[in-house]
């Protein structure tokens, strides 16, 4: 016979021998999984540094200037084209009436470009931060000439002033012939503005087309400058 | 002992069975004859008994001790990888916005035991068709080779390792190794400098800061801009081709701080590459040669000239006739006939007039004060390519008036651009450096000239943009006009002839512009050098520093100014033409 005490003993190995195996199974389970995950961090680690070295490599400032050269209208930024913050006028709160221009700012705009020059010219407060207007920075190149033409030559295509709607005088411009593409953003976003008044569809040819259209108008010509954007919902 | 019939262990261990059954009579008696060898059998079960208790005690105890006391088999709680450092060990350098410079990856080098290879007629064609730059029939004679170690190539991309180990080649395998990587190419050559086979740094920042880079972990930063670093080496490099010269160098500098934001040398060399470097475009011109400067170093004449009093600006003196002092006659490039002021002779660079300047201080005011702006020893830089200046020895008359217009004194376009900052930033002097500072660090300053004589410096150096020499390169064009913006370039020009054998070579020259902007505020220095460039048609066939060097500052800063926030202002802005105007 198997006496008592010898069962409880034998029950109590039993079970304590499959608790340890069963504790043992499972850390060497987790430190299997722990090192699989540590060699995977390891191996993560390594790719992400392949990663920033290529993104590094990828960046190379010659490599960027051939491809926005190649690809991109963008061009280094000129000192036309930087304005002070001051001088971005701010957004009019009643939708209708012409941006109210500035005395100093009535000095008519030249040109169809990219007018910042303008911009600048209207506010050069010396402690003003400045901001740079990527807005019309491109054209194709051709246009940056034409931009120094036109900055020299104020009076080219400029009609005399007409009461536009809110009978406020503003200097009236015919609009010049547009650039076949859209070339700067300023201008997408001012067509935009006018698809939208429309309730027309956005397109980029819709772009361009709103430039036709607003020959017909007699608006400031800094429609195509962030100041003109803001009123050409009208 | 039990005597109970059956025990598992052979011991009543709770003693139960003792107590049920009653006690019979023993069957051990006193005095049998078998008693003695009873005795005799137990006792040796018992010292046996006992051995076993002793054993199976001490490894319980042990296994006690193992399992619950003891901590060091186990760490408590499981390491976890981001603890443990990288497996690469070279710290990485990056340019000042944290741009990668130069980096380490630990990459695998592929090689084979031709032992273990089974077919390496197959191996040697898998391998050729992974990595096409192997030649098949080296392979294949390594692979049948007598040696149990050959490369088969080192360095793979972890694409090429993953095909290679895809082929499933016995006998090739994989070696772990660490392989230095320059991101940008020869953009930061110089200043980078470049590691050995063994990682080992045998130039440039790599060198001197080898065992920065090896004990500490976290990424060195340097001052450089790796964009500033680019428009410069462009433009350099446009001005070279223009005009067809061997070299060129340029730097910029942040004046209020000295951090060195651009430094190029050209020709430069592939890091990557570096068996394909010759000496000639491992020379750092930058820091490492040193020059004649020429004109530029008129700045420090008038500065000196203006600072001791001697001189007064409107001071005239006669330039209309070539200053002969023993065998040398001094010309000027463009005579005059008539007498001519500081400021003249500062806008125009007249040779003859900045002689006559020195003539009046003397010896050894002139040298006292290059050494203050620092021309008489080798700057402090942090890369192993500095050069000292050739220091006149001894300092004669005839010296004293060709260091006045830069000639008998060479010094590298480091030193001159730090003396040329200190000169326009209200005669403060500060070491140049080429890691970003602290922006709440100390900068040790030391006052070279006073703000009254930076001040007069200062416009005239604009004067020579507006009116003078440089007046080609910002006055011109589409910079002509009265409104154009302007980031107030203020400079000088100087053209060297250079030396050759005992004399002067009158067609081979050196040109250099070193230049601060904006004149109002001065924040940056540009220094630009070409080294021996010849006239183009464009220059009309001169290849003066006029039309040189001046034109590539004013590329490089229109450029670089926006970047670094400098704002344009009206050229003929009253306020401005009244700051610029010399009185």
């Amino acid at each position: 016979m198997i006496g008592k005490s010898t069962l409880v003993w034998l029950c109590l190995a039993t079970v304590a021998s499959g608790i340890l195996y069963h504790t043992s199974y499972r850390v060497q389970e987790e430190q299997e999984h722990l090192a699989s995950l540590n060699r995977q961090i390891a191996q993560e680690q390594q790719s992400i540094q392949v990663l920033r070295a290529e993104w590094a490599y990828l960046n190379d400032p010659t490599r960027l200037e051939r491809l926005a050269t190649e690809h991109s209208t963008l061009r280094p930024t000129k000192a036309e084209q930087m304005v002070a913050l001051a001088a971005v006028p701010m957004k009019p709160e009643a939708p209708a009436p012409v941006p109210s221009a500035p005395a100093d700012q009535a000095k008519p705009t030249p040109g169809p470009a990219p007018v910042p020059e303008s911009t600048y010219v209207a506010s050069a407060a010396p402690a003003a931060p400045v901001v740079q207007v990527a807005v019309a920075q491109a054209a194709p190149a051709p246009a940056p000439k034409a931009q120094v033409v036109a900055l020299k030559a104020p009076d080219v295509q400029t009609s005399a002033p007409v009461k536009a709607a809110a009978g406020k005088p503003a200097p009236a411009v015919k609009a010049a012939k547009q650039p076949e593409r859209v070339d700067s953003i300023g201008a997408l976003m001012a067509s935009l503005d006018a698809a939208d008044k429309a309730g027309g569809k956005v397109t980029l040819a819709s772009a361009s087309g709103s430039a036709a259209k607003s020959k017909a108008k007699p608006i400031l010509m800094a429609e195509q400058t962030l100041s003109a954007k803001l009123g050409a919902a009208r | 002992m039990s005597d109970a019939p059956f025990s598992l262990t052979g011991f009543d261990i709770a003693g139960m069975e003792r107590i049920q059954a009653p006690r019979s009579e023993g069957r051990v008696r006193l005095n049998n004859p078998t008693s003695h060898a009873l005795e005799q059998g137990r006792s040796r079960l018992l010292v046996t008994a006992a051995l076993f208790a002793l054993v199976l005690g001490a490894i319980g105890v042990r296994l006690a001790d193992t399992m619950v006391f003891s901590r060091e088999a186990e760490p408590p709680v499981a390491e976890n990888a981001t603890a443990r450092p990288l497996p690469v060990t070279r710290a990485e350098i990056t340019d000042r916005n944290g741009v990668l410079l130069a980096t380490s990856l630990a990459t695998a080098s592929a090689y084979a035991d031709p032992k273990l290879v089974i077919d390496a007629e197959e191996a040697a064609r898998k391998l050729v068709a992974t990595l096409p730059d192997l030649d098949y029939r080296q392979v294949l004679k390594d692979l049948k080779g007598d040696k149990r170690f050959v490369w088969i190539k080192r360095n793979l991309t972890p694409r090429q390792e993953f095909e290679v180990n895809k082929l499933g080649i016995p006998g090739v395998f994989f070696q772990q190794e660490e392989h230095r990587i320059y991101p940008q190419g020869s953009l930061t050559a110089h200043l980078i400098g470049l590691t050995g086979i063994d990682n080992n740094g045998l130039m440039g920042i790599e060198q001197s800061f080898d065992k920065r880079l090896r004990e500490q972990a976290e990424p060195l930063r340097l001052s450089v801009d790796v964009r500033l670093q680019h428009i410069v080496r462009k433009e350099i490099t446009q001005a070279m081709q223009d005009f067809n010269a061997i070299g060129g160098a340029g730097l910029i500098m942040d004046i209020k701080t000295g951090e060195i934001l651009s430094m190029v040398s050209l020709p430069d060399f592939d890091p990557q590459n570096p068996g394909e470097m010759h000496d000639e475009s491992k020379f750092n011109r930058a820091t490492l040669g040193v020059y004649e400067m020429g004109s530029v170093f008129k700045i420090l004449n008038t500065a000196i000239a203006l600072e001791t009093g001697t001189v007064k600006l409107h001071e005239t003196f006669d330039t209309s006739h070539p200053l002969k002092i023993g065998r040398f006659t001094i010309h000027d490039d463009e005579p005059v006939n008539y007498w001519m002021d500081v400021v003249d002779i500062f806008r125009k660079s007249s040779n003859i007039g900045s002689a006559k300047m020195a003539e009046k201080f003397g010896i050894d005011v002139q040298r006292e004060y290059m050494g203050r702006f620092g021309m008489l020893k080798a700057p402090s830089l942090e890369i192993p390519e500095v050069g000292g200046p050739l220091v006149p020895n001894p300092w004669r008359p005839t010296t004293l008036l060709t260091v006045a217009f830069g000639h008998g004194i060479s010094v590298s376009p480091i030193q001159m651009s730090s003396a040329v900052a200190a000169v326009v930033d209200g005669g403060i002097m500060r070491p140049a450096t080429l890691l970003k500072r602290d922006p709440n660090a100390e900068i040790p300053e030391t006052r070279v000239i006073s703000p009254q004589t930076s001040a007069i410096l200062r416009k005239l150096m604009r004067l020579v943009v507006t009116e003078g020499t440089g007046k080609t390169a910002f006055g011109t064009g589409d910079l002509k006009a009265a409104d154009t913006l302007d980031y107030l370039v203020g400079g000088k020009t100087g053209t060297a002839e250079k030396v050759s054998g005992k004399g002067y070579a009158h067609k081979s020259l050196r040109t250099s512009f070193a230049g601060a902007f904006p004149m109002n505020d001065p924040r940056y220095v540009v220094f630009v050098m070409v080294d021996e460039p010849h006239g183009n048609k464009k220059s009309f066939g001169f290849a003066t520093a006029g039309w040189v060097a001046a034109p590539a500052v004013q590329r490089i800063v229109w450029q670089a100014a926006p970047l670094l926030g400098v704002k344009p202002v009206v050229r003929n802005d009253p306020e401005i033409l009244q700051a610029m105007a010399i009185n």
